[in-house]
């Protein structure tokens, strides 16, 4: 699948290069209508995959095809489909949100007014307030009102819902979910806490150091993944890799596989195995806490 | 496709306008207040227009500083415009800035009661030509200036030429070759000022107006390619 042909977006090798830190060989594929989760732990190159797409940082290498369109050679085509939610969003912190969307909706041929006030609403947004006097939830969301009333067809969102108490953030997933689901748009958004990933996305990719460990829709990682437990001694024959993760505890072990069959076969009844929860499989794979 | 570039720009210098009235206005406001004090005390034409275009042209990097300073730039280039788009408006809306300015600084020195300047002294061809000449030098240096260092980048370079004024001065004192450095330094400008002096009597009036009009504009377009690079190579 392709960018023409049902994808939405389409990324492939794409590269960054920084001193100290390098993005490599990012591919992924969003289809139409879908949502997608990019998870990584903080450094992990989420925001910068997110900031290649929207043409703000020049590439070092690979493709990136938006609605068949390529972001650094068509990009105000491309951007006049695309509504971004930045993790922190700079609008101008002087005016109010009604002058504000003023002045974006002008740069938007197909700008929905009537949309944007719904949106507002929903969201319970203050119009005649000053951008910078809105809470942090506040600014999160007015940008995503913003997204939407250009009828955006991918909504790129980083990091929305970090810094948000846990019944805004639910507030904001479920809004997000139900007003996409009316606008048929297609969501990439960034994140580094699974549970929101849960709850929304259909497609999962991980990120960890700048390269990507795996891309696939949520439910064939929920099935292939799975935790095994036992004892420590069954560990001694097998090799070093046999897991993807493993935690070793004074009484047993709990480690990660993504082949149960094999792991059955070899180890027969004498372990335990659970499915894996999302959290689970970020935490062994990357091997970082740094979750919720 | 034209119209497509007009109806960009003029979006993109209404943004600008709406955006940094707040600090356009005072800015606008203080110059306009020394301009009555300036029209009443000064009758010479070029120094008038020489101290004028350069305040009017400082201010023009306001729009450019303040989308740094509040972190907007990188949303600016979320929007659907290129980054050709963005820089080419804030070129109109310096031009924009400085036409306005101009067109106050010469309606007060009509108006003032007591002002030593006449708009008739003030807008002969050659007289706009050298207003033009002067904005167009230091608007070409300034802001790609600014696009690639800032606005601390400004600031330190007007820093370093105080600095190196003030050495400069003192050595001249010292050593007593005062003479020798200020013609150092003038060089550059009477070689500039006698090579249109010698295009001006070399060609009739109006091809000399055009010609220097047509470098005017060459400048503006090689100033604005520059600080395009530069922007383009930005990541944000």
């Amino acid at each position: 699948m392709n960018a023409e042909n049902g994808g939405v977006l389409e990324v492939r090798g794409l590269c960054k290069y920084y001193p100290g830190f390098s993005l490599r060989d990012v591919s992924f594929t969003l289809p139409r209508g879908y949502i997608m989760g990019l998870i990584g732990p903080n450094g992990s190159g989420k925001t910068t995959t997110l900031k290649l797409i929207q043409g703000l940082l020049r590439r070092d290498g690979g493709t990136i095809d938006a609605f068949g369109l390529d972001p650094a050679m068509q990009s105000s085509q491309v951007r006049s489909r695309i509504g971004f939610v930045h993790d922190e969003p700079h609008f101008y912190r002087q005016l109010t949100l009604a002058q504000n969307a003023a002045l974006v909706a002008r740069f938007y041929r197909n700008w929905d007014d009537d949309g944007f006030r719904r949106h507002a609403d929903a969201f319970e947004l203050p119009l005649a307030k000053r951008f910078g006097e809105l809470s942090h939830g506040n600014k999160t969301k007015f940008a995503l009102a913003l997204a939407l009333s250009h009828r955006a067809e991918l909504v790129v969102l980083d990091e929305p819902t970090s810094g948000l108490d846990p019944v805004f953030r639910r507030d904001l997933l479920d809004t997000l979910t139900e007003l996409l689901q009316d606008e048929r748009a297609s969501i990439l958004f960034s994140t580094h806490i699974t549970s929101d990933l849960e709850r929304i996305a259909d497609y999962i990719t991980l990120i960890q150091n700048g390269r990507i460990v795996f891309s696939a829709a949520k439910d064939e990682i929920l099935e292939r993944w799975a935790l095994v437990k036992g004892g420590l001694d069954l560990l001694a024959p097998l090799p070093p890799d046999y897991f993807r993760g493993i935690r070793r505890g004074a009484h047993g072990f709990e480690a990660l596989t993504d082949d149960v069959a094999a792991a059955r076969r070899q180890l027969g009844n004498s372990v335990v195995i659970d499915k894996a929860t999302l959290d689970d499989v970020v935490l062994y794979t990357t091997g970082s806490d740094g979750y919720a | 496709m034209t119209t497509e570039l007009l109806h960009r720009d003029w979006i993109l210098l209404r943004r600008d306008l709406i955006l940094h009235r707040r600090a356009l206005l005072p800015s606008v406001l203080i110059f306009a207040a020394f301009q009555v004090y300036f029209v009443m005390v000064v009758n010479q034409a070029t120094l008038w227009l020489i101290f004028t275009c350069i305040w009017m042209t400082f201010i023009t990097v306001v729009p450019l500083n303040r989308e740094d300073k509040f972190g907007t730039r990188e949303w600016s280039c979320t929007l659907p415009v290129s980054r050709a788009d963005l820089m080419r408006g804030h070129y109109v809306t310096a031009w924009a800035t400085v036409v306005g300015m101009f067109v106050v600084a010469l309606a007060l020195a009509a108006l003032v009661p007591g002002s030593r300047l006449s708009v008739g002294m003030l807008l002969s061809p050659d007289r706009l030509l050298l207003a033009g000449g002067i904005t167009t030098f230091i608007l070409a240096l300034l802001l790609p200036f600014t696009v690639r260092f800032g606005f601390m980048g400004v600031m330190m370079l007007l820093v370093v030429l105080q600095i190196l004024g003030a050495a400069m001065f003192v050595v001249a004192k010292t050593t007593g070759n005062m003479d020798a450095v200020e013609g150092g330094i003038a060089a550059p400008f009477r070689a500039l000022a006698s090579g249109v002096v010698a295009l001006r009597e070399t060609l009739p009036l109006i091809a000399f107006q055009l010609a220097m009009l047509l470098v005017l504009i060459l400048v503006n377009w090689a100033s604005y390619r520059i600080s395009l690079a530069h922007f383009r190579r930005r990541d944000l």
